[in-house]
């Protein structure tokens, strides 16, 4: 028996749901960084069911693309937690509220 | 290839969700990221099972492997900061009503888009539906230019990542 879309679609909103509600309570930088990566899983899992369902490919070759946006994104992001980490070591996403503390 | 019944989705989505809220729950950075690869892999199993067997391969890969291990390297340089966690309750309130603000918006575009109407899922797949050969071949003729643009994209992200992190 093949699956109805619904499901699928309601869970990549609680994903998605769940990432934002993280960028907006959790205040240590890493878990940050980890919520906007599971606003593009959750993003990414929408891709899928949809082209799952359409029986198209396109869907996945975009996944294919923000999967590599994701990398791009981490790896970026994760670079300027260190540079912020070393000039303000403080797990506190609220004390870096200044663009000066990077220079 | 395994369609994906009902009984599967349920506990693989218990599964997601359960590790996905205790990342943002837990109280160690590293646990939080350890919980975030059960995520990260329980969304390669649904991705197998939806017939994207090359999307599930660059998961395990891309994610679980490459992205995991940097926040890893971060984690293991600065230990110090990967303890505190300073967590307040002040802004929970805020939280529920954007909560609420964002359930309110998915459900009128969800309604808005009639899912339920298109419950009957398309003709059968092919054989090499979501295989490597296939996607492989849609990247490299619909989307060419897009893909072959990743790569001065990549070599800008890791001068930049350099020139950022470096010491002072």
């Amino acid at each position: 028996m093949e699956l109805p879309l619904l499901p699928l679609v309601l869970l990549s909103l609680t994903l998605f749901s769940i990432g934002a509600l993280g960028i907006l309570l959790i205040r240590h930088p890493l878990v940050l960084v980890l919520s906007i990566e599971l606003l593009l899983n959750g993003a990414n899992l929408l891709f899928v069911s949809f082209g799952h369902f359409w029986g198209n490919e396109i869907g996945m070759a975009w996944v294919f693309f923000v999967l590599f946006i994701a990398a791009i994104e981490g790896a970026l992001g994760l670079a300027i937690l260190i540079r912020m980490f070393r000039t303000t070591p403080e797990a506190d996403i609220d004390q870096y509220n200044t663009l000066g503390a990077m220079q | 290839m395994p369609t994906l019944s009902i009984f599967t989705l349920t506990l693989l989505s218990g599964i997601l969700l359960l590790s996905s809220a205790a990342m943002l729950l837990l109280e160690k950075p590293i646990h939080a990221v350890l919980s975030f690869l059960v995520t990260l892999l329980t969304l390669a199993a649904i991705y197998l099972a939806l017939h994207a067997e090359f999307v599930s391969l660059m998961q395990v890969l891309l994610y679980g492997g490459a992205i995991m291990v940097i926040f890893m390297f971060v984690i293991l340089l600065f230990q110090d900061i990967s303890h505190a966690h300073p967590k307040t309750q002040s802004k929970v309130s805020s939280g529920c009503i954007f909560a609420t603000i964002l359930t309110l918006l998915f459900s009128c575009a969800t309604y808005g888009m009639s899912l339920t109407s298109l419950a009957s899922p398309s003709q059968s797949h092919s054989s090499v539906f979501g295989t490597v050969e296939s996607l492989g071949r849609e990247l490299y003729t619909t989307f060419f230019i897009p893909f072959e643009l990743l790569i001065p994209l990549f070599l800008t992200t890791i001068v930049g990542v350099i020139y950022i992190a470096r010491r002072p």
